[in-house]
């Protein structure tokens, strides 16, 4: 065979090319500043979770090059030569010892922080952190509902917290399993349904933060998204009170017609009273009774969950986290009211609500327009 | 004695040359049925391959509407499922088949009928499975179908029932191939081959059967009860009846860890074969080896849990598993220092092969770092179900799994086929495939830590994820180059027709000193083993002392270096071999349409059941050689 006595030149050192170019790629790739990079971490958890996979990344970084450096060397150093049967050595005990117990140790390195972490951080929320907020998220097919119990407040997609005080979370599915996940604020858990779990979380900064479900969820799980939304303890206190407080009546002829139409064909599914004392029991009975219709009548029925639109005209985004809109730019909204698919594939209002079903009950543009209209007013009515 | 049998086989006439189509369907060679697992596994990777890169091509940019999301479940669903059951495990099925009872001395396996079964049932599942395509139902709960969205509820078209139908069927294929290889390994061994004297391949077999015959029937018990969930209301996984949703992912990550490991060991085997033969040295610590092999098989048990960090089970659960994660990274640390020792003072020839096998070493090693970093539970969490994890897997299966394959189609194709492959468009053939998967997969690392979770069929344009992704395509495609290139080889190498010797690669296991390609008897007379890679020792008495310190010096000046047998005897070999068999496809043909009756139709469960009545009964009183022939 000619080729097996071709010798090696040394131009197969561009073995080497393709993990030169990895390295830089990763440079590149690392932007702390990107929406959901886990390395933009903004809380404790999220910091030692970082903190944790950088220790790991630089042993493995060690343990890489040493291991791919001594191959490249192996194979330039040891390539064919000559005719002359290398020694049939069977091996040695002493260097495999060595070689599963050096290892062991640098995995005890790895170890050691892992369990710390894991207990710091999956054993509740640390007494010394004050008093934590409790929150309630439930998962739904495709959006994420959130409740205060000490609050009585209950709101979608748009998770108020204050910044510096621990939010311990109590995660629930109505439906499939769903995943928890704001990157720069902690790892996930999931949300499994019949099986509560709780995880506890510390923003330090003010901002907003991306979230997005992370478990396989059926046909719009790439569209199940939301946002975290981190204040000055005095800005939550205020968003607190503005969620206790009434909307501002519609004004225009537009939203008063919006509001018309919204009681029509809307509040059967969207709630958008829960600012009233007694109203937060009364969502949580509401949303289990459109769970049971639906459950009841797959195909047909008439409701099914769906997020409550409480003050929606503080909102920023439509379709769980998917699409922005604002007063002045509210064409998403408007674009999400007449044909949710274009938005949300699969999106359940579609399938059930009345005036997507046949023309004649379809809404005209003007209507959508008033819905949008009455929808972007709805603000807490601050004297 | 036997006119019932001869009765039944009366209406298909028991084939009696292994001549021709009839001779295919009805063979009971191992040899054949290994090309036939190669030739159909082969077939499934190349539509797996397609439906990955239809996924690449939705995802190569942001908001991307090329594929809808309906069809995208179903492709990463089919992708999934489709490289795990139809691509890696019937690939090394093929080894399997091809070169085991080669490396252990043996004429056949040691149950020839039941090995044709298992490649014809394995056949109908993954034909069954991908019928559901033709109907525009593909499964789309993914490959790991968690409950509840696997339920009727929840996925309430065919798709998922089809999956785990086909799954249930394919399960059957594994578990009866499983027990073939552990028995034969165990019982068909040439006369001296004691354990520790196995070619590591074959013990990497052995481990891999042991592990498919324990982990299968896990699959199949959860397979069987979310069968019943979806097709008789039962509420074992419905959690909308109270069921338990954490179950299923306990029983199917309790079988799906050691999946793992029957997915690489086979591959880890056949790199231990190449690095020896192409460093034209021992393996380097053989027991190391092995030992390594056995308890990663056995602490493969311990770690199913890792792939459940974010479920919930509490910090308890989480640290045992981190801990038992990171000890099976010790066993794997080992296998690896041990390849790279056997190259140390070694004389490297650079075959096609043994760039794969190099190629694995390298690439193995990087998918074993980012497993030691998901066993940081709360560094996991970050990363756990984001394209992070999707890179890790991929370097461990594309990188180890399918490179270790790849190797090993090089190394015995002159074997099987008495001719070789083209070496030039084999270094083509690895480099774009180097190349290629460095590119794709590389990438994904940090889209992953860049908060890009996986099953997404889109994402939205100010995340970052763009420039990454597109580079993951274009590897995507060059990676598809790659394997384009070796289907051309085939045929450009079947049409150049470099004929290979016996011992092409001056080999150091048994099949080496048979002809090439290798007769339908195997050997001519069954061998007596005296060494490890005995062939190597016997052509080379003179190395005997340097491996076995203490071996008689006498003997060794007495010992005449052995040449390989080049001659087939042909057709008068006058050596017994079972005959073929029509039954095995009988009987596979009726498991499969009685699975089928389950989804369509009472009466189609009934003709499934006479099915297999006909083929068990007519095998069994079927003898290995009909009384005529003799």
């Amino acid at each position: 065979m000619k080729f097996l006595r071709k010798k090696l030149p040394l131009k197969h050192l561009l073995l080497t090319m393709p993990f030169i170019v990895i390295s830089f790629m990763f440079l590149i790739g690392c932007n702390p500043e990107d929406p959901q990079s886990t390395f933009g971490d903004k809380g404790p958890i999220a910091k030692q979770q970082k903190d944790l996979f950088i220790l790991i990344f630089w042993v493995a970084a060690f343990v890489f090059i040493a291991v791919e450096s001594a191959l490249i060397y192996l194979l330039v150093k040891y390539r064919y030569k000559n005719n002359k049967l290398p020694y049939q050595s069977h091996g040695n005990t002493k260097l495999e010892i060595i070689w599963t117990i050096v290892p062991a140790i640098v995995l005890t390195f790895v170890a050691v922080p892992t369990i710390q972490v894991i207990w710091d951080q999956q054993n509740g929320v640390p007494d010394d952190l004050g008093e934590p907020l409790r929150v309630e998220a439930i998962g739904h097919q495709w959006w994420f509902e959130f409740r205060y119990p000490d609050l009585e407040i209950i709101t979608a997609n748009e998770l108020h917290i204050p910044i510096n005080r621990p939010i311990n979370i109590k995660l629930q599915s109505e439906d499939v399993i769903h995943s928890f996940w704001i990157p720069k604020l902690g790892g996930k858990l999931d949300m499994v349904p019949l099986n509560d779990n709780y995880m506890w979380l510390l923003a330090e900064e003010t901002g907003i933060y991306y979230g997005q479900c992370a478990e396989f969820c059926g046909v719009a799980h790439a569209l199940m998204r939301f946002r975290a939304i981190a204040q000055t303890e005095q800005d939550f206190e205020t968003w607190v009170e503005d969620m206790r407080t009434e909307p501002i009546p519609p004004q225009s002829e537009s939203e008063i017609n919006g509001r018309n139409l919204f009681m029509a064909q809307c509040s059967m599914c969207h709630t958008n009273n829960s600012y009233t004392s007694g109203s937060y029991i009364r969502e949580i009975n509401s949303q289990k009774s459109r769970w049971d219709a639906w459950l009841n009548d797959i195909e047909n029925s008439p409701q099914v969950s769906a997020p409550n639109l409480t003050h929606f005209g503080t909102r920023h985004t439509v379709g769980a986290g998917i699409k922005e809109f604002s007063k002045e730019n509210p064409d998403n909204l408007i674009k999400w009211i007449k044909d949710p698919s274009s938005i949300k594939i699969g999106t359940r209002m579609e399938k059930h609500a009345s005036i997507y079903k046949t023309e004649e009950n379809r809404l005209t543009d003007s209507e959508i327009k008033d819905i949008s209209n009455y929808l972007l007013s709805l603000k807490p009515n601050i004297k | 004695m036997t006119t019932n049998s001869l009765t039944l086989a009366r209406i298909f006439p028991r084939p009696k040359s292994g001549k021709g189509l009839w001779g295919w369907i009805g063979t009971v060679d191992h040899k054949r049925i290994g090309t036939l697992y190669g030739i159909t596994s082969f077939i499934w990777f190349l539509i797996a391959g397609i439906e990955a890169l239809l996924m690449r091509i939705q995802l190569s940019d942001a908001e991307l509407d090329i594929i809808s999301p309906d069809l995208y479940n179903q492709l990463f669903t089919m992708h999934g499922t489709s490289m795990v059951f139809l691509v890696i495990m019937p690939l090394s099925a093929a080894f399997f088949n091809w070169i085991i009872p080669l490396q252990i001395g043996a004429r056949d396996v040691a149950f020839p009928r039941l090995n044709a079964l298992s490649y014809w049932i394995f056949l109908f599942g993954s034909l069954l499975m991908n019928f559901s395509w033709l109907i525009g139902q593909a499964p789309d709960g993914g490959w790991f179908g968690y409950a509840p969205n696997s339920s009727a509820t929840f996925s309430p078209g065919s798709g998922m029932t089809f999956w785990i139908v086909g799954l249930n069927i394919l399960g059957v294929a594994s578990i009866a191939a499983g027990l073939n290889f552990v028995v034969t390994i165990v019982n068909m061994r040439a006369p001296g081959m004691t354990f520790f004297k196995l070619p590591i391949f074959t013990w990497m077999t052995l481990i891999t059967s042991i592990l498919i015959v324990l982990a299968l029937p896990v699959l199949a018990v959860a397979g069987i009860q979310l069968q019943a969930d979806r097709l008789f209301g039962t509420h074992f996984y419905n959690s909308l009846a109270g069921g338990d949703p954490v179950l299923w992912q306990h029983m199917f990550w309790l079988f799906g860890h050691p999946e793992v490991y029957i997915l690489i060991l086979p591959a880890m085997g056949i790199v231990s074969e190449v690095l020896p033969t192409f460093a034209r040295k021992p393996l380097f610590g053989y027991a190391f080896v092995v030992f390594a092999g056995i308890v990663i098989g056995f602490l493969g048990w311990f770690v199913w849990s890792h792939h459940m960090f974010t479920v919930g089970l509490g910090p308890a659960a989480n640290s045992a598993f981190a801990i038992s994660t990171m000890l099976i990274g010790l066993p794997t640390g080992v296998k690896i220092f041990n390849w790279m020792a056997t190259l140390w003072g070694g004389s490297i020839k650079f075959t096609t092969a043994m760039w794969f096998s190099v190629s694995f070493i390298a690439l193995f090693t990087i998918g074993g770092l980012s497993g030691v970093m998901h066993a940081s539970v709360p560094s996991d969490t970050q990363q756990q179900d984001t394209y992070f994890v999707v890179a890790h897997f991929h370097y461990v299966l594309v990188g180890g799994a399918l490179m270790g394959i790849f190797s090993g189609i090089y190394f015995w194709w002159p074997k099987a086929y008495g001719h070789f492959l083209n070496e030039k468009l084999g270094k083509i053939n690895f480099w774009l495939m180097f190349i290629g998967m460095n590119l794709q997969f590389g990438p994904q690392h940090w889209l992953g830590m860049n908060g890009m979770p996986r099953r997404i069929y889109t994402y939205a344009e100010n995340m970052g994820w763009e420039p990454s992704n597109m580079v993951a395509s274009v590897g995507g495609f060059i990676l598809a180059l790659g394997v384009l290139v070796f289907i051309i080889n085939i045929f450009v190498s079947k049409k150049q027709n470099n004929i290979a010797s016996s011992d092409p690669w001056d080999g150091r296991t048994l099949e080496w000193s048979i002809p090439s390609p290798v007769p339908v008897y195997n050997f001519r007379e069954v061998p007596e083993v005296k060494f490890r890679d005995d062939f190597w020792f016997k052509k080379y008495p003179q190395t005997i002392k340097e491996y076995y310190h203490d071996f008689d010096e006498e003997e060794i000046k007495n010992m005449k270096p052995i040449k390989p047998d080049e001659k087939d005897l042909g057709e008068n070999h006058g050596i017994h071999l079972p005959d073929l068999s029509y039954y095995p496809l009988i009987l596979a043909a009726g498991v499969t349409i009685l699975a089928v009756g389950m989804m369509t139709h009472f009466s189609v469960i009934v003709l499934g059941g006479i099915g297999i009545f006909w083929g068990a009964i007519g095998w069994s009183l079927e003898p290995v050689n009909d009384p005529e022939s003799h």
